[in-house]
């Protein structure tokens, strides 16, 4: 019955296999990739069908049996006596399931790092489902996710791609406020490439800052980072956990080409009123959170920068930036296999990046809206997630007092996510519909340009885990998209523990993203962060295809360290056209692109201490017809790095624990970024179309150029240091931080204006000091 | 095991050393960021010479840093060297100061125009030159083109507004713009609308320029136009004109962007400037007849010209109908008609008629009297000629009446 099964399954696949070619031209993706992940997915599935009938499984929720709160992370583990069967990681929402059990007793043992094991013991019938949920308690566990008593702050936790970051890593980094943050974080990590202390955005292995999905519960959010670069509307009170994915990430994800930062914020407290008010030179904020009812927690959280008001003191100039954010967050609690959210997000940046510009400024604001809900169920249905979200940015700049700049999008979405086991198998499956408004209006020096577009988007994906005992994992999956446009995007991970130990791991992943969205923002400027979303439905959408390979290996108790490269092809890619004119472009082009790179990370771990050193090498490079970009190079395909091409960087982070103060600094190291040379200014007239009277106006000012983007601006290096001190006090707990930016005062340029000819330079020395109060 | 002591001593040795690598950061990696690229082309120079101007204005502006501009006058020399004369012309700085410049916020923007009122001779090769104290000069060759002749022929296949008439031009190598100026009146006085026309492509010397009798746009609130001349404009350049993306004002790379300067960026043209005048012309005589009627614009050929009036009173009249038509017998074969309108000043010219030949001058009013419904006038007939060659002869017309003043 087994065999004929699968026979049935791949004849059908072979027979679907021509139309997949004549399929696949238009959808934008290899053939052969689409029918082997296909086949991968069929074999799969197929192979379970008679040994499931007999077979039981064991699933359940692991929480917080204070809060409720999901527990990610948990190691479960299934023991027949002394011997270890089967074991599996709870998921972010706590979730794990273990299948293809032949029955019998066994003990259920759950670890969630080093809090007192949980044993159980329990029984599986034949073809039985058991749903057995984890509540764990223990005095080590802050069970909002704010401390965890993980060794030395927590190690970096890898795994098909992901990296998964806890609040604990947010705080080894310097930040100049009395709580961590994750765009300070992010700054650290290997391929992730920032423009200084300013401007909010964020290039990942070679993508552009629109190229990254940034999630907050399950809600897009476009535009998270502030402009003051070392925040985000991510603290480290606020965040539950971070999964991080550099690149390969599933088809559970897509309308990106780069990354993944999938935010879960925690819950309010259902037990206790708590708050958290923290204040400082650079940034005051406000955490109040507590019981509403029996099944509801709320919490609420506001935060406002300082660095205009106090810049002028300690700095002697303004710093001109400003930002702020507000959340409201509504959580149930206690109702049995159903967890459910809502959130309210605002946030609102506005500054002068260039303090002297008195006539130009970036805005942008954000609104989401979201509500989510997590049941799990008794069936072959296990865990189904839905969301709803409703998500707007809008981006505002005055260039120079003239060019009025305006850029909106905003997106109505629903989407669905569950978990199954189908004959014994994990099946991940879910589906996307959306309707979004992109809209830009851009009045500059030769007129208006206008756009409006309105999209509606269908998708879906299913995936599938298919494993060899505990030391290999495949995930092959497939995104499946019908609007706007058709498409396939097959993706493969896997993780492979040769040696059989899961401190030795090498892991792969490989696949398609496809972009349709578009963040044009003025490439000859690398500090320009006015961002123009756009949607073209003439030209096609953006087409990566990347592969990551990486080995991650613990040595000893103390020391960890992975080595990961990546390479990327990319097709259509979208940049504005250029032109010596000062405009600001929104008249698309597309070029191709190559990406590649290797990510270097060695931690080390202590009772007291906790370090780590990374280093980055990436090579980017576009190329394109010089015919497309409506300007003339002098060559007929043209080769350039973008302005987002770092070739090194290097971050070194240490935390030391020295009687009752933590001492943390971080030492970053950035190759300059490129730029285009020019060799000055002058006024151009166009004898093209006819004799021109040079008495009868100014002609239009042009900078006159060099190739595009082939030199280099200045390295970049700063040290950042803080010591904190916690005191117990009646109220609770009061945390003091102080701190310099910069220590060695290094000149490093933000930007180099050359319409002025003035330098900006990112921050200088600047102390700072903060006071934290978390009170019950 | 180690000792407090030696655990004290191993902290203090890495933070020393630690401390030792940071200060030799900060000193070995300090760099001097230089923005601009060093260059040789040191000016920016855009203009023309043309020899039909009456002043020659080049504007030169020196590769400056920063985008704001400056009123003081620019220590540099421009001029213009005749290469077979010998020639040398100095051209004057005049600063233009323009009120608002969007781009800088500046109040002003300043840009230095120099300029000649020295003649410029056709078919004269010169030499540009922009100097400074510092740098070298920026420099190009502008060859003038010749003085060219220009036949204009007349389709007489379809006389419709769109039918396509040419131009026939030897003598320049490349023609660079072709233009037609309408002058016109209505409701709202006279009017000048210019029209664009391909021009041919090649360097060979001998073009056919195709140009039609397009009719001007109406201006809004002015009734309908009436178009009383016509001239054509043929602009010749002796080196091929501009043209492509490479030449766009907004191209990029600079060692790549086309330019005919030395050590300079920008244009500067030599062109010559030969307008001529688009007459109709109709050509009677037994088929099969010619299909263009040619004129040629010379110095041997006549102009006739002359004020249309109303007998009674002298009230001049715009709008009148003039033909002027070979008498036969005179050796033609074929006779040319040369029709005409008055322009608000009651004013016709005739040009390009060839002389020693006899003309009979036919003109007319088309008004009608309201009251009766009758036209006014009546046809005013008379003879001219034979016209002196280069001759400018003038004739004013009383046209009689057919209804009492």
């Amino acid at each position: 019955m087994l065999t004929r099964f699968r026979h049935w399954t791949l004849s059908r696949v072979a027979a679907s296999a021509r139309a997949l070619r004549a399929e696949s031209a238009s959808l934008l993706v290899p053939a052969w990739l689409v029918i082997a992940i296909g086949a991968l997915l069929g074999v799969g599935l197929s192979a379970r069908p008679a040994m499931a009938v007999q077979q039981a499984s064991l699933q359940g929720i692991v929480s917080s049996g204070r809060t409720g709160a999901p527990l990610e992370g948990t190691i479960i583990v299934l023991l027949s006596g002394d011997e270890e069967l089967r074991s599996t990681v709870s998921d972010r929402n706590g979730f794990y399931q273990i299948g293809g059990i032949a029955p019998g007793d066994y003990t259920l043992r759950a670890q969630y790092f080093s809090v007192q094991p949980f044993e159980q013991t329990v029984t599986l019938s034949p073809g039985e489902l058991v749903t057995f949920n984890i509540e764990l308690s223990g005095d080590a566990i802050s069970l909002e996710g704010i401390t965890v008593t993980a060794p030395g702050g927590g190690g970096v936790v890898r795994n098909l791609g992901r990296q998964r970051i806890t609040p604990a890593q947010l705080r080894t980094v310097p930040v100049p406020s009395g709580t961590g943050d994750l765009a300070t974080y992010l700054q650290t990590l290997p391929g992730v490439v920032t423009t200084g202390d300013r401007g909010g955005q964020i290039f990942i292995r070679g993508g552009t800052a629109a190229d990254n999905l940034i999630l907050i519960d399950g809600a897009p959010i476009f535009q998270p980072f502030h402009i003051f670069g070392f925040y985000s509307v991510f603290p480290e009170d606020l965040v539950s956990s971070v999964d991080f994915y550099a690149g390969g990430f599933g088809p559970r994800y897509t309308g990106r080409s780069s990354s993944v930062i999938d935010v879960q914020l925690r819950d309010g407290d259902p037990t206790t009123y708590r708050s958290i008010w923290s204040g400082g030179l650079f940034l005051a904020e406000g955490l109040v959170e507590g019981p509403l009812g029996d099944h509801f927690s709320w919490l609420v959280s506001g935060r406002r920068s300082l660095v205009e008001e106090t810049s002028r003191f300690l700095l002697g100039n303004t710093q001109p930036i400003t930002f702020s954010s507000q959340l409201l967050k509504v959580s149930t609690h206690d109702i049995e296999n159903l967890r459910c959210s809502g959130l309210a997000l605002r946030t609102s940046d506005k500054g002068r990046l260039d303090p002297e510009a008195w006539d130009s400024y970036v805005a942008w604001r954000n609104l989401v809206l979201g509500g989510r809900c997590v049941a799990l169920f008794n069936s072959w249905l296990r865990l189904v997630e839905i969301n709803f979200s409703y998500s707007r940015v809008e981006n505002n700049a005055v260039i120079r007092g003239s060019g009025d700049l305006l850029s909106a999008i905003r997106r109505l979405q629903h989407d669905a996510h569950t978990t199954n086991m189908i004959w014994g198998l994990p099946l991940y499956a879910g589906y996307v519909i959306y309707v979004e408004l992109v809209d830009h209006h851009i009045v500059e020096l030769f007129g208006l340009q206008r756009s409006v577009a309105d999209v509606s988007g269908i998708g879906g994906y299913v995936e599938t885990s298919l494993g060899v005992e505990d030391y290999l994992e495949v995930r092959p999956g497939v995104a499946l998209t019908a609007l706007p446009r058709r498409g396939a995007e097959p993706r493969i991970r896997a993780s492979l523990q040769p040696f059989g130990r899961p401190s030795e791991k090498l892991q792969a992943a490989f696949g398609v993203y496809l972009q349709d969205l578009v963040g044009a923002s003025d490439m000859r400027d690398v500090s320009s962060v006015f961002v123009s979303w756009m949607r073209d439905p003439d030209l096609p959408p953006m087409v990566a295809v990347q592969g990551m390979m990486g080995w991650q290996q613990t040595l000893g108790d103390a020391v960890n360290w992975s080595l990961e490269g990546y390479y990327k092809r990319l097709r259509d890619v979208s940049v504005p056209k250029w032109s010596a004119v000062a405009e600001f472009g929104t008249e698309l082009t597309k070029v191709d692109g190559e990406a590649y790179g290797l990510d270097a990370r060695v931690e080390w771990t202590t009772p007291r201490f906790y370090g780590f050193a990374g280093y980055s090498y990436g090579w980017v490079e576009y190329e394109g017809d010089s015919e497309e970009f409506g300007t003339w190079f002098g060559e007929t395909i043209q080769r350039f790095h973008p302005p987002h091409d770092r070739r090194h960087q290097a971050n070194v982070v240490a935390n030391l624990e020295v009687a009752d103060f933590t001492a943390s600094l971080r030492w970053q190291f950035g190759s300059g970024l490129p730029y285009t040379r020019p060799l000055g200014f002058d006024e151009a007239f166009d004898f093209r179309r006819d004799l021109q009277d040079v008495t009868a106006g100014t002609g239009t000012t042009r900078m006159i150029l060099d190739r595009p983007f082939t030199h280099r601006l200045p390295l970049t290096h700063r040290l950042d240091i803080a010591v904190r001190r916690s005191f117990a006090v009646k109220s609770g707990v009061l945390e003091i931080t102080a701190g310099a930016i910069n220590v060695y005062d290094r000149r490093n340029m933000f930007f180099y204006d050359l319409y002025s000819g003035r330098r900006v330079d990112q921050l200088p020395l600047m102390p700072y000091a903060a006071i934290t109060l978390r009170a019950d | 095991m180690v000792t407090s002591k030696r655990r004290s001593t191993t902290v203090r040795s890495a933070w020393s050393l630690f401390a030792v690598i940071v200060a030799l950061l900060q000193v070995a990696c300090d760099e001097t960021f230089v923005a601009l690229a060093e260059s040789e082309r040191t000016f920016s120079v855009f203009g023309y010479l043309d020899p039909a101007a009456d002043t020659q204005w080049v504007r030169v502006t020196p590769t400056r840093p920063v985008i704001f501009t400056s009123r003081e006058p620019l220590s540099a020399t421009v001029e213009l060297k005749a290469l077979g004369s010998g020639k040398t012309i100095v051209l004057r700085d005049s600063v233009f100061a323009f009120p608002v410049f969007q781009q800088t916020g500046a109040d002003s923007f300043y840009v230095h125009n120099f300029w000649t009122d020295e003649p410029i001779e056709p078919g004269e090769v010169y030499e540009f030159k922009a100097s400074a104290p510092d740098g070298l000069p920026a420099t190009a060759t502008v060859a003038i083109p010749a003085e060219f002749p220009i036949t204009v022929a007349l389709n007489q296949v379809s006389q419709a507004a769109s039918s396509v008439d040419q131009a026939r031009v030897d003598g320049t190598a490349h023609i660079a713009f072709v233009r037609v100026d309408v002058y016109f009146h209505d409701g709202c006085g006279n009017g000048l609308q210019v029209q664009n026309f391909p021009a041919p492509r090649n360097g060979s010397g001998s073009h056919v320029v195709q140009v039609s009798k397009l009719n001007p746009l109406a201006r809004e609130g002015c009734g309908d136009a009436r178009v009383h001349r016509r001239m054509l404009r043929i602009i010749g350049s002796q080196e091929p004109w501009p043209t492509g993306p490479q030449f766009d004002i907004g191209a990029l790379g600079a060692s790549a962007i086309p330019t005919n300067l030395t050590n300079g960026v920008g244009f500067l043209g030599g062109v010559l400037t030969r307008t001529v005048p688009y007459e109709p012309c109709t050509l009677i005589g037994p088929d099969p007849r010619p299909t263009h009627c040619e004129l040629s614009y010379g110095p041997e050929k006549a102009t006739v010209r002359g004020i249309l009036t109303d007998v009674c009173g002298a009230r001049i009249l715009p709008n009148g109908e003039i033909a002027l038509e070979e008498l036969p017998g005179q050796g033609q074969t074929h006779r040319k008609m040369r029709p005409a309108t008055t322009d608000l000043t009651g004013l016709f010219v005739i040009q390009g008629l060839d002389p020693g030949l006899v003309y009979e001058l036919r003109a007319t009013h088309l008004e009608r009297d309201p009251d009766l419904d009758e036209p006014v006038f009546d046809v005013y007939v008379d003879t001219i000629g034979p016209l002196a060659p280069g001759g400018e002869h003038t004739h004013n017309v009383s046209v009689p009446r057919l209804l009492p003043c």
